[in-house]
């Protein structure tokens, strides 16, 4: 094993270690790898930052004589403006373009990719052949039915209305609950990607050379 | 008489040799197929809807479709750059009978029973080369295994590649997009007039009020969070517009506000907000911008840190709300651990359940973008908050009146209006 | 000066705002194009408020390390890491995704650090399900039932209960195993459920973006008037 993989494995194992540690309580390993983790993250974000979008974006298409790319960049460095109590202002100006962006695309995605597509799935034949499909597609109506009852804000919750709701409450929390036991067994593969890291590439080698070392 | 019986033997051979002949041409033609049918139909047409690029070429489906199926048959198209030829067999024009039906392709075709009739193929009339939009002749030819050289239509056709300035197939997120626009304005106005317009309750909201006094006799700080995403998320505004009535209220209690930040853009944009509450709860100088920091640029370094801020400020209220992704339950268990009253809401649909079981309240999904306006007790933005209900009041209808008709179509199959609602909500 | 400061962001919100929905039922080149143009500004905008961000961190760690406070020890290691990663990333090394100490510090630092924290979500997952669990009120136990259904019928312990169940009474064989019922759960009461919520949202976020282009919402800006 090469000198720079054997201290990159002990390093890691230590993180591991250390952000564990955080789990029993607050602690100088947990702290110091949150330290090192918030700057070398936030350096490698800078990089990346720099690679992929000002060296690739800006400064090649400057080299292109494609000029118009000096209106972002005006707005980008607008944002230093924040530095300044007088000139602060000026930041406004490259918000109020991506606030326009972020709501200007939202709408229309939205209407199309969650309004339609799932009003067009939920709109199904009730009576079909069979009893359980039936059943099922008269279930499904009365879950999405009760389900937007309750996000009814401006009608009060009384008689039917209330009734609706709280049937809506009961579809939600099988929803949660469904949910929930659907992501346990994702979570727990990561743990155990962890914990292979630390037994099959740290502590197995680890043994094995020291058993080298002692048994010739 | 003699000749009456040899003219009737003559017809017993007639008849007896056309039956013969009948039955040995019958067993010939199952072993081999008559010749091709051409389709009787042959047209070009401009792509709805593209940008001036291409065109589509549309036939009629051969009756030999049905009885040489299994014979490899395909259509192929002939290009030639003027109507006199020469025709030339291009390599993407070659037409199989797999997804090549209009009825495949509603966003071109719409949905249309005789659709089914027909096939098609998008043609570009983009020159490779010179990338310049030029005008081309086609015919249609029909092949199959049992044939050396296709079948050739003698129909030349052509059109001209225009350029469409609207997507015609997302006509119906247009109609849903101006309804929504006319009831936001039509609310708005509506409230106005009726400023005591009836919210019923949210609690996660409800309890903003207690959460902060809980900090402010406790003398520990509030700690607010917009979320994993930058403000390329509505939800990210949705929860700034949110942090502005919880800063109003911290500067009146006097309590102190602490917003660390994923992204420097919402980092800006909460800064701007809190300050613009302090100055409007008449306490500028309360205001501390220090408190409103970027903590870390990265998903897990910024749990990692927030986490830590937590254990070591041990702020008496959490605020989570925003889009959330896998760090929703490692921010709101640590802040379970250090007893804190944490009020949460997101619009990641997998992250609710977390919030629900690891949070004292939770906003479900759009009770996040009430919040702001249920806050804000502005009537312009209860009169939207109404203009949302009549939305969902309407689509409910449309989704039971739709399923309702749909088991209608499984009586009534020839009755195509019936599946009308179905196919307006179709993602085309 | 009030024009600038408060009505222009505005008409610059409302501008962008109707020029991308316009984009987005337009196939016409320059609306086509100006949307992706749009996106890519976003994009150098964000990176360039980045150094903001950076400067806010680098302050708050200053302020730190200046008054002592405890702890600051680690704000020192936090600069001294981040001054190296940068100054590895932009001066030393021009192709940082092609190995080096760059890509060295990415694997064997950035990466186990991030899995690790995530990994916290197993223990944490557990811990707030037990919790939440415990609660006596018909919700939870509502949410409890449809979890443990869940997590039981998805592996094959499931369904070897539901067999041993099924041969040993007989009668209970007009219940469904438990990997059928997860399924049923997962695809019919969950699914109408999501559905729901993605109606209401769908129109939560529409409603809420047409405040913002309509101008109605400006609270993210900074007051309400």
């Amino acid at each position: 094993m090469i000198w720079h993989e054997l201290l990159g494995i002990w390093l890691a194992a230590g993180f591991t270690l250390a952000i564990y540690s955080f789990l029993y309580k607050d602690n100088p390993a947990y702290k110091l790898a949150e330290h090192i983790y918030v700057g070398v993250s936030t350096g490698y974000l800078i990089c990346i930052a720099y690679w992929e979008v000002i060296d690739k974006k800006v400064i090649a298409a400057l080299g292109q004589h494609e000029w118009i790319v000096i209106i972002p960049t005006l707005m980008g460095l607008a944002m230093f403006t924040r530095f300044s109590k007088k000139a602060s202002w000026v930041s406004r100006i490259p918000l109020a373009f991506i606030i326009g962006y972020t709501a200007g695309v939202a709408a229309p995605n939205n209407i199309q990719g969650l309004l339609i597509e799932h009003s067009y799935a939920t709109i199904n034949p009730v009576l079909t052949a069979g009893f359980a499909p039936q059943l099922n597609a008269i279930i499904m109506l009365l879950g999405v039915t009760c389900g937007m009852i309750y996000f009814f804000f401006s009608v009060e919750r009384k008689g039917p209305i209330k009734v609706a709701a709280r049937l809506g409450i009961f579809f939600l929390m099988i929803y949660f609950g469904v949910a929930y036991g659907y992501m346990v067994m994702g979570r727990e593969s990561i743990l155990i990607g962890r914990l292979n890291f630390l037994i099959l590439d740290w502590i197995k080698p680890t043994l094995a050379a020291i058993g080298r070392l002692f048994g010739g | 008489m003699s000749g009456k019986t040899h003219s009737g033997k003559c017809g017993f051979f007639a008849v007896s040799l056309t039956v013969f002949l009948c039955i040995a041409m019958a067993t010939v033609g199952i072993g081999q197929p008559g010749e091709l049918v051409l389709p009787a139909e042959f047209k070009a047409i401009d792509t709805p809807h593209d940008a001036g690029k291409s065109i589509l070429l549309v036939w009629s489906r051969s009756p030999s479709e049905e009885t040489r199926a299994d014979k490899g048959l395909e259509y192929v198209i002939y290009e030639a750059t003027s109507p006199e030829g020469p025709f030339k067999v291009e390599e993407k024009a070659i037409v199989g009978l797999e997804d090549t039906l209009c009825s495949d392709a509603p966003a071109l075709f719409g949905f249309s029973p005789r659709h089914k009739n027909f096939r098609f193929v998008e043609i570009s009339q983009v020159d490779e080369e010179t990338e310049e939009v030029r005008q081309h002749w086609y015919r249609l030819g029909i092949r199959d295994e049992t044939v050396t050289e296709p079948v050739m239509l003698d129909t030349i056709v052509t059109a001209k590649a225009r350029m469409n300035y609207f997507m015609s197939h997302r006509w119906n997120t247009l109609l849903v997009l101006l309804l929504m626009a006319g009831l936001v304005l039509v609310c708005i106005e509506w409230a106005k007039k009726h400023p005591d317009l009836f919210i019923r309750k949210i609690p996660g909201i409800d309890a903003v009020d207690e959460a902060i006094g809980r900090a402010t006799e406790m003398g520990k700080p509030i700690m607010y969070l917009t979320g994993y995403s930058d403000i390329d998320s509505i939800a990210t505004i949705a929860s700034i517009n949110i942090l502005a009535h919880v800063a109003k209220k911290v500067a009146q209690y006097d309590s102190r506000l602490i917003v660390p930040n994923k992204w420097a853009v919402t980092m800006t944009l909460t800064q701007e907000v809190v300050k613009q509450a302090y100055i409007n709860a008449g306490r500028p100088d309360a205001y501390n911008a220090d408190d409103i920091f970027f903590i870390a640029g990265e998903q897990f370094s910024y749990v990692a840190a927030v986490d830590g801020m937590m254990v070591r400020e041990k702020p008496a209220t959490n605020f989570f709300l925003g889009s959330f992704a896998a760090e929703s339950l490692l921010l709101a268990e640590t802040g379970f651990s250090i007893g804190a009253l944490q009020i949460a809401g997101t619009d990641s649909t997998y992250q609710i359940p977390f919030f629900v079981t690891a949070c004292d309240y939770c906003l479900i999904g759009e009770e996040l973008y009430a919040a702001s306006a249920y806050l804000s007790r502005e009537p312009r933005l209860l009169g939207n908050l109404k203009g949302q209900d009549i939305t969902k009041i309407i689509l409910t209808i449309l989704i039971l009146l739709g399923s309702v008709l749909m088991s209608l179509h499984v009586f009534y199959p020839e009755q195509h209006w019936l599946q009308a609602i179905k196919h307006f909500f179709a993602a085309l | 000066m009030g024009f600038f400061k408060r009505q222009l962001p505005m008409i610059i919100v409302s501008v962008v705002g109707f020029l991308m929905i316009v984009s987005y039922f337009s196939p016409a080149p320059f609306l086509q194009g100006m949307f992706t143009g749009a996106n890519e500004w976003v994009q150098i905008i964000a990176n360039f408020a980045l150094v903001i961000g950076v400067f806010s961190l680098m302050r708050a760690h200053y302020i730190k390390i200046k008054r002592k406070e405890a702890g600051y020890g680690y704000s020192i290691v936090m600069y001294i890491c981040l001054i190296f990663m940068t100054f590895v990333g932009l001066a030393l090394e021009r192709n940082i995704k092609s190995g080096g100490v760059f890509m060295w510090m990415f694997k064997w630092v950035n990466t186990p650090l991030t899995m690790t924290t995530f990994s916290l979500l197993a223990f944490y997952i557990a811990s707030a399900a037990y919790r939440a669990f415990r609660a006596r009120t018909f919700d939870a136990t509502v949410m409890l039932v449809g979890a443990l259904i869940l997590m039981i019928g998805r592996v094959p312990l499931g369904a070897m209960l539901s067999d041993f169940v099924h041969q040993q009474i007989t009668v209970t064989q007009i219940i469904p195993g438990l990997p059928e019922m997860a399924g049923w759960l997962l695809s019919v009461p969950a699914m109408a459920a999501r559905r729901a919520i993605f109606l209401g949202l769908a129109v939560g976020i529409v409603a809420t973006s047409l405040r913002i282009l309509f101008g109605i919402e400006r609270t993210y800006m900074g007051g309400g008037d």
